[in-house]
């Protein structure tokens, strides 16, 4: 019994430390942030950002080594944690390739609260793509301006 | 039962000939990087043969600090990163992948709006990995590589689709090709290639290794000498074009070869591109 808990601490332990450490990156380098270039209109950066999202919903995190478990609920357990590192991993990657393809076309970034991520956001692309591409397109202060 | 043993060897026996035994299936036979002790005697004549030639990747790396807590009781070492480089102790090969492309449809050979058809009368994917060379000098690594006569483009690397502008060059069969040389760099300051070197990504996106590769084309010269054990072959440089804005179909990090005399700090124009091509921000998307 002990053992098999043992194991399943392992497993969990493994899995998730990355994803721990992860968090702490985000602290000071604008885990939110928008995307504004002086003068684009918003027709210009919607299809600037919809280009940019076609090449970032492809990506694909390689697959690591599959762990052995000796049981079904092992087995279970590690593919739990490892479809949420990996799902976590695609994230990243698609915010990765929208930053590089969005400072190639000439956009800067800039930070947001957790709050103004939220309401910025709110209901999605559809609905948000409006008050996204406002954002866009007025003039802003460079004060919360971040690496592309 | 009792046959299962003699039906099993046969499968195996079968198994290990078709891998085994070279293939003589003309045009059918796969796209190859030769080993050194594998090189053809001549030119085949159904296929085309490419020579590359790969610079040096990297002899550095940036030197980690592990702080060492409790974290280690679950698995968790928290690691910093320093601004100092050290040695390797061997130095780093790129790998790049040259791909088969459908010119009409902008795409990779299969892909999109390309058929499989089409995609069968070329070559798959050819990965020119580190190790396969054919010989090495300083700080170049040469390459063999047979493949169907096609249009290939330069894909991209383990890690990174060229997808918004790589160079695309078309080979017939019986001849071989001088390609270049590739300088492919990832874009984390540790390039052998001064001019490289200069590309870095955000300091958070290193950290989580979402560091894209970047590459320079060294265009190939009519003067440019062959190694020793490729010196039966005439080889004639291959005449590059662009291709620019085909599919992330491998889901890769996405960046592009670097255009001639381009400068670490120079921002790239997505739109500039797409404008030389007729297009503007909205015709892309649609």
């Amino acid at each position: 019994m002990f053992k098999r808990a043992g194991f399943l601490l392992a497993i969990a332990g493994l899995l998730v430390s990355p994803a721990l450490a992860e968090d702490d990156l985000g602290k000071n380098d604008y885990k939110w942030f928008f995307f504004h270039k002086e003068g684009v209109t918003e027709e210009v950066f919607t299809a600037d950002y919809e280009f940019c999202s076609i090449y970032g919903s492809r990506v694909q995190p390689p697959r690591g080594p599959n762990v052995y478990t000796p049981g079904a609920i092992e087995a279970g357990v590690a593919g739990l944690f490892g479809g949420i590192q990996r799902s976590n991993q695609r994230r990243n990657m698609f915010r990765a390739v929208m930053r590089k393809c969005m400072a190639m076309k000439g956009y800067a970034r800039y930070g947001l609260t957790e709050a103004e991520m939220d309401s910025l956001w709110n209901g999605g692309w559809d609905e948000a793509k409006t008050r996204v591409a406002v954002r866009a397109a007025t003039p802003i202060s460079t004060e919360r301006r971040a690496v592309p | 039962m009792k046959l299962i043993k003699p039906v099993l060897a046969a499968l195996v026996c079968l198994t290990s000939t078709l891998m085994i035994a070279p293939g003589q299936a003309g045009a059918q036979e796969k796209a190859t990087v030769f080993k050194s002790n594998r090189i053809p005697a001549g030119q085949p004549a159904e296929h085309a043969l490419l020579w590359v030639r790969m610079a040096k990747h990297s002899d550095h790396r940036w030197k980690i600090n592990a702080n060492i807590g409790l974290g280690i009781l679950v698995g968790s070492v928290k690691t910093e990163r320093t601004e100092e480089k050290e040695p390797l102790k061997k130095p780093l090969w790129p790998t790049i992948q040259i791909a088969p492309f459908d010119i009409e449809a902008n795409e990779f050979a299969g892909e999109g709006s390309s058929t499989k058809a089409f995609a069968k009368t070329l070559s798959r994917p050819v990965y020119i990995r580190e190790k396969r060379f054919i010989s090495e000098d300083a700080d170049y690594r040469h390459y063999l590589v047979r493949v169907r006569p096609g249009t290939y483009v330069i894909g991209g690397t383990r890690s990174t689709c060229f997808c918004w502008g790589s160079k695309r060059f078309t080979v017939e069969a019986g001849e071989a090709y001088n390609l270049g040389t590739y300088y492919i760099a990832t874009e984390n300051g540790l390039s052998y290639w001064p001019d490289l070197a200069g590309f870095r990504t955000a300091d958070d996106l290193t950290d989580r290794g979402l560091v894209t590769d970047t590459m320079r084309l060294g265009e190939p010269l009519a003067t440019d000498e062959a190694p020793g054990a490729l010196a039966s072959f005439s080889f004639t440089p291959v005449e590059y074009e662009d291709a620019a804005f085909f599919g992330n179909y491998f889901g890769r990090l996405v960046n592009r070869i670097l255009p001639e005399g381009w400068q670490p700090g120079d921002a790239f124009e997505l739109d500039a591109d797409a404008n030389d091509r007729g297009m503007s921000s909205a015709d892309v998307t649609e």
